[in-house]
């Protein structure tokens, strides 16, 4: 299995679009938190440290996400189209361990991007002088990435059995919902009928995104931590990777 | 939901003399069947030449030997110990790999052991001959250099069994008589060997039996002595003559 997560982390990690959105991400996140920026938001200037790490964290977590998506959308179609999947198969690798290593291989690169991130956090914190806050970006890095993992696992998962365009689709989705899962809950709060349970299921099955977002950020500025997002996120993805122990497909 | 490919090749008793028993197989796509009722088996140490014209349910049922596909019925009956390597027809490999990564890949599937893998990987990439190509990436092998490298990866953890699926396609002449040297070479060493191939000569050439399939139907089924008066190309001609063309491209 290691061999599997190894060349898939590989493949991923070699592609253009990997560096190519890596490489506009970083430079996006730079100008912005960097220079001397006229970001306003509801007409007042933007500036200060602790009014920029939301709008950096944003930045980060929405470019990682994407790239998430787009790291992980070929992967497993590729390897049935291409047919790589005769010479494994024939090596008694069981179809649940070839689709748990290619979504974890996935989840690694996805990973590997979010901490390549890190580096322009790190220069977004010296430029604030606050040299010190270093190491808790890395902390807060980690805490970021669970929403990576997540969407990489979810548009593995879903790739498995639909096609490129569902799986990008669907990633975008859950994407979405995950950021906007304030919205979602005061939609099903206030909507009734079907839209109310279309909201309630779409909470139910997507993590909050956004709640994990503010307790990365908390932990630059300092503000308490809840972990509870954090820990339904993990739960989530635990059970969406659990999910590649039972899906196949019918002809390899 | 899955069940394990690998689950349906039960592990039984084959006779002693046999590698594998292929029993009633049936594969059905739709209303299609693409293999009916095929019965064989295969002794340890022979080359069993698979035969038939295009359609007829030879890659479908080396899929079922294989366990990547299910059979719809019949059964595919092979001791689950043995080792077994596979060349596909068209091959296909990570193409950002060189061709040394991708035995690499593969040695490590198999669980080989570093000092071991190192040894085999440089034996049998000088064994097709591409010990100079091994650093280039296999996007940039022509179609020759890529079967033989499905070749050198199929005898990687010294297997029984060897399923060559078409192995001189895309060969040029010398390669073609070099890959036909080597299965026979091969055969020496007691390999037991099904070679699927459409082109008579070359199973001709290494084939102990032969068996012909016409439309997913075993139409005939030789030994090297059989064909001692008559060549293999007027037996073929005359059996697949008489059972007609399959419909079915599988």
């Amino acid at each position: 299995m290691l061999a599997l997560i190894h060349n898939t982390f590989r493949e991923r990690i070699r592609g253009k679009t990997f560096h190519v959105v890596a490489f506009i991400g970083m430079a996006i996140m730079l100008l912005v938190t960097t220079g001397d920026s006229n970001l306003m938001i509801n007409g007042r200037k933007v500036s200060g440290f602790e009014q920029m790490v939301p709008v950096a964290l944003s930045i980060t977590g929405f470019v990682s996400g994407l790239l998430a998506v787009m790291v992980s959308l070929r992967t497993i179609p590729d390897e049935f189209e291409r047919k790589t999947t005769h010479l494994v198969l024939v090596r008694g690798i069981k179809p649940w361990q070839y689709m748990f290593s290619l979504t974890v291989g996935n989840m690694l690169a996805s990973l590997f991007c979010m901490l390549s991130f890190y580096v322009s956090l790190v220069v977004f914190c010296v430029a604030y002088g606050r040299p010190g806050l270093i190491l808790p970006t890395f902390l807060c890095i980690i805490v970021m990435s669970i929403n990576s993992l997540f969407l990489s696992a979810a548009v593995s998962v879903v790739s498995i059995r639909a096609p490129v365009y569902v799986a990008g689709v669907a990633g975008i989705l859950v994407y979405a919902a995950g950021i906007l899962h304030g919205v979602l809950d005061t939609l099903a709060d206030t909507a009734q009928g079907v839209g109310a349970a279309a909201a309630r299921i779409l909470l139910f099955l997507t993590p909050d995104l956004s709640a994990v977002q503010q307790q990365a950020s908390n932990i630059l500025t300092g503000a308490p931590v809840d972990p509870g997002p954090v820990l339904a996120t993990l739960l989530l993805l635990y059970l969406v990777l659990s999910l590649t122990f039972v899906l196949f497909r019918k002809e390899v | 939901m899955f069940k394990a490919f690998t689950s349906m090749i039960k592990s039984v008793e084959v006779k002693a003399l046999k590698i594998l028993e292929c029993c009633g197989l049936v594969k059905t796509y739709g209303r299609t069947k693409a293999v009916d009722g095929l019965s064989f088996s295969v002794e340890k140490g022979e080359v069993l030449g698979f035969l038939g014209p295009n359609g007829a349910g030879k890659t479908t049922t080396i899929k079922m030997i294989l366990g990547l596909t299910r059979p719809s019925g019949g059964k595919v009956l092979i001791d689950r110990n043995t080792k077994t390597g596979y060349s596909p027809e068209t091959p296909y490999f990570h193409p950002f790999l060189t061709g040394h990564e991708v035995m690499r890949f593969y040695s490590r599937l198999q669980k080989l052991d570093r000092q071991t893998a190192g040894r085999q990987i440089a034996e049998l990439l000088e064994l097709v001959g591409l010990s100079g190509a091994a650093g280039i990436r296999v996007r940039n092998y022509s179609k020759g250099m890529l079967q033989r490298l499905a070749f050198a990866q199929a005898l990687l953890g010294d297997p029984e069994l060897l399923v060559l699926d078409e192995p001189t396609s895309g060969l040029d002449a010398v390669g073609r008589i070099e890959m036909l040297g080597l299965i026979g070479r091969l055969k020496r060493e007691g390999k037991t060997i099904i070679m699927n191939s459409h082109i008579l000569g070359d199973v001709e050439k290494v084939a102990d039996r032969i068996l012909i399939i016409v439309n997913g139907k075993p139409a005939g089924m030789a030994d090297r002595s059989d064909l001692a008066g008559a060549g293999l190309e007027e037996m073929f001609v005359k059996t697949v003559g008489g059972a007609g063309h399959a419909c079915a491209d599988t």
